[in-house]
């Protein structure tokens, strides 16, 4: 028994559930006798400790035990002790014994003195080694945490332990091994205090301050990200032409004032073949079309040739693909941090580009929802892509502020116990120091243990962090910010109505060839027959700007409050 | 010796190692987009279609050609030749006035054409329309 409760009666990962964690006292205890308990490779090896043994763990990283064995004089095969499993117990005398599991491991390092015939030997508990064999999934399941390929690089070949560190880096836990040597998450952060450490509860001396350096209490992270891709684009531009002899009438009444003074017409290959001609294509097509036989008109009326036009609306369009810029401007920062010690800032950046060699295949696709038959769909072209630019945004977003909560807890406090007294002291808990003048608390982020078996001193150092908040600071929740908006400069004034302009009369102008629209003549015709008009149809297309088609930005800047939790640091 | 001071001198190397590791060159570039070429715009461009022959234009002379043959259904010209002469078998194709002509004694009434369908040279219709005589009889006073 320990103060007052069983060792090893509450698991020691149950952290999660630290909202209903009661806090405990750990009270000035009794002195102790112990003993340690090493097995080596399936051996008990107590009997041949020499010196002491120091099992130290970090909150991010393995635990590592260090010891020495006298092998005695008989001859050793001094290769095979690297990898053999060694477990570290600690054992306190009394009715019953109390065994605690220290360490599980595998030694990696030995290094043998052939004249003391020392074996030192350094055993760690190899979490890369085991994360490295794990699966993908496995990983993901186990580490949780954001990740993306934009942010990160593809996992494909890479190292999965940097993969995991990669997830870790987006969420405020640690990555280490419990007692039993298998890999675990510990919080940054817990409300509740897991044990208070009361009057004459620490030794004596013991308490250390390691204040963290002004420039890494980052108070500010510029986080910048840029999401370039393809706008697929295009221009519709509305025409009309009305044959002036119509005297602007439609139907068969502008059909009988064109009669009375009769031309030529263009007809429907015409028009297409002209917008044709200007790369552009031909849609919504309203076509004036002559009248066929119209045997009861006065004079009636033959006439076979029906795609002769008196007038048309249509639409031309054009296609073409615009490279642009999404620049999310993101500030994360800590409001309360940076009025006390003003600015200190960290950057960082990420970019999500687009493959454009595809680009060309909307230019070209005229119209048709595909292109040729062999290419891929239009519909497949890479677009926006917002689930991406989701990922990778969420996931910045997580680093940075995993960068600030990370920045604001670098103060660690530490004092040492008698290591009976705290057996159940784990990695991730949070804890009260309320002895020798000092009232702080604090997260547990490493344990160092030290069995002296010559002198029979059992210590225990415990580092907490120190997390430097605002009590009353607001955490902005991190939601995607809207994507900005790109505006395109105005384009010149563009008219789509085609003029008309007839010739062979005497009293015609000379052709103007510059004119766009109809051009004709006059079906009977009094001016010279050299100065016949052509019979053509043209127009002229407007002007795509530059700005419209060249790569273009556009900058959105958002502000996140970010609040780490607030411990007590009073010395 | 104190304890504490024992932290602290290992907290101090640690903090020794971090400074010394920081003073080393950052070899992380910030990640950049490529610059990509300006593309331009689109300038405005015409767009042109010339036919100089109007189709049933006859070149824009117009026109009946000879000869005349009656009926709809007489041949039409060849595609591609439309200056070749036709002739064909002329078929009945006309109209007649109810009334017709009346004999100057008014006996007989002799049938007068309302509309005669004839197809010309180039296998266009051609269509005379005559007058009713027995209107322009009975105006006579």
């Amino acid at each position: 028994m320990i103060n007052g409760s069983p060792i090893n009666a509450v698991p020691l990962n149950s952290l999660s559930a630290s909202g209903s964690v009661q806090t405990q006292i750990i009270s000035p205890g009794n002195g102790f006798s112990w003993r340690p308990v090493v097995f080596l490779g399936g051996v008990d090896v107590s009997a041949k400790l020499l010196g002491s043994i120091g099992i130290e763990a970090s909150e991010a990283g393995d635990k590592v035990a260090s010891l020495a064995l006298w092998l005695g004089p008989d001859p050793v095969t001094i290769g095979d002790y690297a990898g053999q499993a060694l477990t570290i117990d600690f054992v306190v005398a009394g009715t019953p014994e109390i065994v605690d599991r220290r360490f599980t491991g595998y030694l990696v390092q030995p290094s043998f003195d052939p004249v003391s015939r020392v074996l030192s030997c350094e055993a760690t508990t190899r979490l890369s080694d085991t994360i490295e064999a794990m699966e993908i999934e496995d990983i993901d399941l186990m580490v949780g945490g954001l990740w993306s390929d934009d942010v990160f690089e593809a996992v494909d070949g890479r190292s999965r332990w940097d993969y995991a560190q990669e997830r870790m880096s987006t969420q405020a836990f640690s990555l280490n091994v419990d007692k039993a040597g298998q890999p675990r998450l510990t919080p940054w952060f817990t409300n509740a205090v897991h044990y208070e450490f009361a009057q004459g509860s620490t030794v004596f001396q013991s308490v250390d301050v390691g204040l963290s350096t002004l420039s890494d209490a980052v108070n500010i992270v510029e986080l910048e990200v840029d999401y370039r891709f393809t706008r697929y684009r295009q221009k519709d531009q509305g025409y009309s032409w009305l044959h002036p002899g119509t005297s602007g009438n439609q139907g068969l009444l502008g059909f009988q004032a064109w009669r009375a003074n009769s031309t030529e017409l263009p007809d429907v290959e015409m028009v297409t073949a002209a917008v044709d001609s200007a790369g552009w294509w031909l849609s919504n097509p309203g076509w004036y079309r002559l009248f066929g036989d119209l045997p009861n008109a006065d004079p009636p009326w033959y006439n076979k040739n029906t795609d002769l036009l008196l007038g048309a609306t249509f639409t031309a369009s054009v296609r073409w693909t615009q490279r642009v810029i999404e620049q999310y401007r993101i500030r994360l920062e800590i409001p309360a941090a940076v009025a006390a010690v003003d600015e200190v800032i960290q950057r960082e950046r990420f970019v999500l580009d687009t493959d454009s060699s595809d680009d060309t295949l909307w230019d070209e696709s005229g119209g048709t929802a595909a292109g040729e038959p062999d290419d891929d769909p239009i519909d497949e072209l890479p677009r926006r892509d917002q689930g991406r630019l989701d990922a990778a945004l969420s996931c910045a977003l997580a680093i940075c502020q995993v960068i600030l909560l990370k920045a604001q807890r670098a103060n660690v406090i530490t004092w040492q116990v008698p290591l009976a007294h705290a057996l159940r002291i784990d990695l991730g808990q949070r804890l009260r120091l309320n002895d020798q003048g000092a009232l702080v608390t604090g997260t547990v982020s490493d344990l160092k243990e030290e069995m002296d078996i010559d002198s029979g001193a059992a210590v225990l150092s415990i580092s907490v962090s120190v997390s430097r908040g605002d009590a009353a600071g607001i955490a902005d929740p991190l939601n995607i910010p809207t994507a900005p908006v790109f505006s395109d400069d105005p384009a010149a004034a563009f008219s789509g109505v085609l003029p008309t302009q007839i010739g062979l009369r005497a009293e015609s102008p000379l052709y103007d060839d510059v004119l766009a629209g109809f051009a004709g003549s006059y079906s009977i015709g009094n001016g010279n027959p050299e100065l016949r008009y052509p019979r053509r149809f043209a127009i002229d297309t407007p002007e795509i700007p530059e700005q419209w088609r060249d790569e273009n930005q556009s900058e959105k800047a958002v502000v996140y409050r970010v609040a780490p939790p607030s411990d007590k640091l009073e010395l | 010796m104190s304890v504490s001071i024992v932290t602290r001198r290992q907290r101090m190397a640690g903090d020794l190692i971090k400074d010394l590791a920081e003073a080393l060159p950052d070899d992380r570039q910030p990640p950049t987009l490529t610059k990509e070429q300006a593309r331009g715009g689109i300038p405005s461009r015409r767009g042109y279609s010339q036919s100089n022959y109007q189709p049933g234009s006859q070149g824009g002379t117009g026109g009946i050609a000879s000869p005349l043959i009656e009926g709809e259904t007489a041949p039409a010209p060849p595609v591609g030749d439309p200056d070749a002469v036709m002739t064909g078998t002329p078929q009945l194709d006309r109209t007649y006035w109810p009334e017709g002509l009346k004999s100057s004694d008014g006996l007989f009434i002799l049938p007068a054409i309302k509309e005669l369908v004839m197809r010309d040279a180039n296998g266009d219709k051609v269509l005379f329309q005559l007058a009713d005589p027995s209107a322009v009889e009975e105006e006579a006073p």
